[in-house]
């Protein structure tokens, strides 16, 4: 008994280390952990807290959508109303709308609602996914209260042809695959992505909340289809280089019910289809350097309640031109201009006379000082101008100090003003909207220290502490009102402290690699304005406490791997009397990764779920319980 | 160390092993008093499950609340938007979980559940065997089976429905979301045997002391036409009078009328009072709104009290008001989120 006991210790140990930047360690493609102050090309450090997905890891979840790959690298939140459903980021204490999402400079933030479901984007289709908080989103544009999400391709030079073909079959009528092929010479590089997926999503739950007794269920009208296709090409000359790229999507959803909802429910569905295209050209003078971007994003929402008889079909467009451009002044001062211009143009039977636009221009610059190797100051002024009226400009400040040397240890300090404009739903929905609505405003603060160090026989070490502080000023919220029908006013202040805690180690001995990971997030997002049982409750569905680990090992060409994630207590009414409990999920993946030549295959099974928890992440919308995926990937290249 | 390590390890993985995301798990029990009260249906938001029942006493004045999920280990799903009292059963229609809830209405025990139905608003008892169920989606009437807990058959009505009275063997259903009329259904046949034309969206209707059916019409959603009070002659099935109001931004709701029959009430922002003699709407609040949102009103059948919720920003617990005769709070007490329909319950009446 006492054996049994220590062993089933021993794994639950091993399950301690839950997942966050835990990832898949098959893949070779692996980009070292660096911290730039002054990226190649250009003159402006960004000494803000930023956090990068392991590209293994993005590489190991090729057949997942974003809402999976956050979840289990970076510390986000994200809500999400099942598998395959409607899903959002959020940062560090913030809401939906104040979390943006650029892909390749792009924003895929909706102008009607200002949020993005993240459901739709495949891992496939972002080589790099690096979370920017605070003011560091700034750079990117304004109105990231939380942080911006920056997906982005990138280009492999030298690449005469790399095939990748994969698929995957799994619980619940999942069935999924994709493809890509890349081809590239010195000057070239071309790559072209397909990925496509279908699910049932006829898991079973607990129904606790509709009869008298708690019944298993199956999920009904929760069939989701997803098919995506992705091309891009990349060409440098000299000190040059000019990309484009170009993302069609169309999606099918169909919308489950609440289990609070007897029968099929509102039998709703969902379609999306979606054109983003973006070219963008580089090249550097001397000192100087210009970047231009030019893109646009068309979207098409078509949503059908068959019970309510009601159908909704709405367009939006965004055109985007962006430029900036770099001088180096001297070796201590760079300096940066840029200029923005978003069009959006929406189509909507709820707008009156059917459509609305918005126009934001955006100028600004930064100035970044380096005094020596080791300390380095960035300042960031930014105007927006929504339909040419000017605003209190955005801000930030940010100033890095390596403690070392060897820069493996730093300390950061960065302040920032923000200000997020109301979306167009907020301005012109009928029923509700309201022109009268003010921006919200966001003032923080955050501090952030670390190390990174690194030893010769393959040890790495690394710890990363973060602290910040907001308030959010004039929130805006949508609330029922006398009408019968929901309004918007600006009626919330909102402060936010928390603190943040990553840790990684990792090693090699021989044929043997192995890591460690971990993190842990408090976040305390409190009204500071309302009436009595609301001042200095929580946020709705922001978690005080969220930690996660894993831990992984290869041997050869096997692998396996075990992660684990902590969600806290989460809030789902004003008053804090109501909360969804924690949960706690474990994740096991194994495989084999195996090369000959020129080819390769991978195969990994993959348990989520282990202990099979009942857990929602919306009020009433189950998760799945334990459920398996197989998946199979053959590559032809280098 | 070990060992503390160990003991560390093993009540972590108590502590996720044990991990469920059930809502707040509501298990305490309660017992009822056994006395005359209100039920309030604590409509909770669209989507949110956070409806409730609450209970307030007229013996001790004190408030009950959640007593559907105390009760019973659950709760009692989305959108309760009306709660009714026959036989002592409470049936509580849940809008958006599609079913009624029924339970004994001194224990509050479960002892039943009717779906089946689709987005139901509300129940009229036609005899001690059936009811009818409007809809808000469907533009069919439901026939409930009370006893058996099972829908027997539907009326075709071409409209959705809402409000209804029952009055001389016939149902008077009014058409709501987007209607502007008021259907007649024979109770024997289960046919619609008339209709006449009101104002846009009829919401709320009485019966006063001499048979006339008052029916308040809001004026549409978005205040796209007068709101009013059209006064129906039940035999001809036509208007006698009309009361218009003066904004189109008025939202009037929540018509009530007094145990003698001759004495409206109304919410319009503020509550008014209105005699059915009168020649026209009330100038004066009888209780003036003063910042609070109030929401239902319900009038009490033996006695002059009234009793109106305020739902205060529709997220935060609302109230329940009680005015004397005049119009004058005399108690409150909080009660869930957007306090809604209300229902009386009396022993030995």
């Amino acid at each position: 008994m006492k054996r049994i006991i220590k062993i089933s210790v021993l794994i639950q140990a091993f399950s301690c280390f839950v997942c966050t930047g835990q990832s898949s360690i098959t893949d070779t493609i692996r980009i070292k952990e660096v911290h730039i102050l002054a990226g190649k090309g250009t003159v402006i450090t960004t000494p803000f807290g930023s956090k990068e997905a392991d590209s293994s890891m993005i590489a190991g979840k090729k057949f997942s959508r974003m809402t999976d790959l956050l979840s289990e690298t970076v510390r986000v939140y994200t809500k999400r109303y099942g598998p395959g459903g409607l899903s959002t980021v959020s940062l560090r204490g913030t809401t939906a709308v104040h979390t943006t999402v650029t892909w390749n400079g792009l924003s895929l933030s909706s102008p009607m609602a200002g949020q993005t479901d993240i459901t739709l984007i495949p891992v496939l289709f972002a080589d790099r996914v690096n979370v920017e908080y605070g003011g560091a989103s700034l750079f990117s544009g304004s109105g990231s209260f939380g942080g911006n999400l920056s997906l982005s391709t990138l280009p492999r030079w030298n690449t005469p042809l790399e095939i990748s073909l994969s698929g995957l079959t799994g619980s619940f009528g999942r069935m999924s695959g994709n493809t890509r092929i890349t081809t590239g010479s010195g000057n070239f590089s071309y790559s072209a992505r397909i990925f496509s997926e279908k699910a049932k999503n006829n898991y079973s739950y607990l129904n606790y909340a509709l009869y008298p007794e708690p019944v298993k269920e199956r999920r009904r009208n929760a069939e989701t289809s997803y098919n995506s296709v992705l091309q891009e090409a990349y060409f440098r000359k000299g000190k040059s280089l000019t990309s484009a790229s170009i993302w069609l999507q169309k999606s099918d959803r169909n919308l489950p019910s609440s289990i609070l909802v007897s029968g099929t429910g509102l039998s709703e569905n969902q379609k999306d289809e979606s054109v983003r295209a973006v070219a963008s050209h580089k090249i550097t003078y001397g000192k100087m350097s210009f970047d231009i971007l030019a893109g646009t994003s068309y979207e098409r929402l078509k949503y059908v309640n068959n019970i309510a008889s009601v159908t909704s079909d709405n367009k939006s467009i965004i055109y985007t031109l962006k430029g900036s451009n770099d001088l180096k002044i001297s070796n201590i001062l760079g300096l940066r201009f840029f200029i923005s211009e978003e069009y959006s143009s929406v189509r909507s039977v709820n707008y009156e006379g059917g459509r609305k636009s918005k126009n934001l221009f955006s100028t600004g610059s930064a100035l970044s000082i380096t005094p020596g190797n080791r300390t380095a100051v960035t300042l960031l002024i930014r105007e927006t101008a929504p339909d040419n009226k000017l605003q209190v400009p955005d801000y930030t400040a940010g100033w890095n100090f390596f403690l070392s040397e060897k820069r493996n240890s730093w300390i950061r300090a960065n302040i920032s003003g923000n200000s997020r404009i109301p979306t167009l739903n907020d301005l012109y929905w009928v029923p509700g909207g309201n022109p009268d609505i003010r921006n919200e405003y966001c003032h923080s603060g955050e501090m952030n220290t670390g190390f990174n160090l690194k030893r010769g026989n393959g040890f790495n070490m690394n710890g990363e502490v973060s602290m910040f502080r907001s308030f959010i000023r004039d929130m805006i919220q949508w609330l029922p009102g006398n009408n019968g029908y929901w309004s918007p006013s600006n009626i919330r202040d909102v402060k936010i402290t928390g603190s943040e805690i990553n840790y990684g180690i990792s090693g090699r001995n021989g044929s043997i690699s192995w890591k460690i990971k971990g993190n842990m997030s408090y976040t305390k997002s409190v009204y500071m304005s309302g009436e009595d049982g609301m001042k200095g409750k929580q946020l709705i569905y922001v978690p005080e406490f969220e930690w996660g680990g894993g831990a992984g090992v290869k041997y050869r060409s096997f692998f396996g791997e075990i992660d684990a994630a902590y969600t806290g207590k989460r809030f789902t009414s004003v008053d804090n009397t109501r909360y969804l409990k924690p949960f706690a999920l474990v994740n096991f993946e194994t495989g084999v990764d195996l090369i000959e030549g020129k080819h390769g295959f991978t195969v990994r099974l993959k348990l989520e779920n282990l202990t099979d928890v009942n857990y929602e992440l919306v009020s009433y919308f189950p998760m799945q319980g334990l459920s398996y995926f197989l998946s199979f990937e053959y590559r032809f290249g280098k | 160390m070990k060992r503390i390590l160990t003991a560390g390890l093993a009540s972590f993985f108590l502590l996720v092993s044990n991990c469920d995301s059930r809502e707040n798990d509501l298990s305490g029990s309660i017992c009822l008093p056994q006395g005359n009260g209100i039920f309030i249906a604590n409509e909770g938001n669209f989507m949110w499950g956070n409806g409730s029942v609450s209970f307030f006493s007229f013996d001790s004045l004190k408030i009950y609340n959640d007593i559907f999920s105390n009760i019973n280990g659950r709760p009692p799903g989305d959108v309760l938007n009306f709660i009714a009292v026959h036989d002592n059963r409470a049936f509580i229609v849940v809008n958006n979980s599609n079913k009624i809830e029924v339970v004994d209405c001194f224990t509050f025990k479960t002892t039943g559940v009717i779906t089946g139905l689709v987005s139901p608003r509300q129940i009229c008892f036609i005899n001690d065997s059936e009811a009818y169920v409007s809809s808000l989606y469907s533009t069919k009437i439901s026939v409930v089976d009370i006893n058996g807990y099972n829908v027997k058959r539907s009326i075709e009505t071409g409209k959705t429905t809402e409000a209804m009275v029952l009055r001389n063997g016939r149902v008077y259903v009014s058409s709501w979301a987007g209607g502007n009329e008021v259907l007649e259904i024979n109770i024997l046949t289960h046919q619609v045997t008339g209709s006449v034309t009101v104002g846009r969206e009829p919401e709320s209707m009485v019966f006063d002391n001499s048979g006339l059916l008052w029916v308040l019409c809001t004026g549409g959603y978005s205040g796209e036409f007068f709101p009013e009070i059209s006064v129906v002659d039940p035999q001809q099935m036509s208007v006698i009078k009309t009361f218009m109001f003066p904004s189109k931004q008025a939202y009037p709701s929540s018509l009530v009328i007094n145990c003698t029959g001759d004495t409206l009430y109304y919410i319009d922002q503020s509550v008014w009072m209105m005699p059915v003699n009168s020649a026209g709407l009330p100038q004066k609040p009888f209780i003036s709104a003063s910042g609070r949102t109030f929401y239902r009103i319900a009038r009490e059948p033996f006695g002059g009290r009234l009793f109106v919720t305020n739902a205060l920003d529709y997220q935060k617990k609302g109230f329940l008001l009680i005015a004397d005769s005049r119009g004058i709070i005399t108690d409150s007490a909080r009660t869930g989120i957007i306090p809604g329909n209300m229902c009386f319950r009396y022993r030995n009446r």
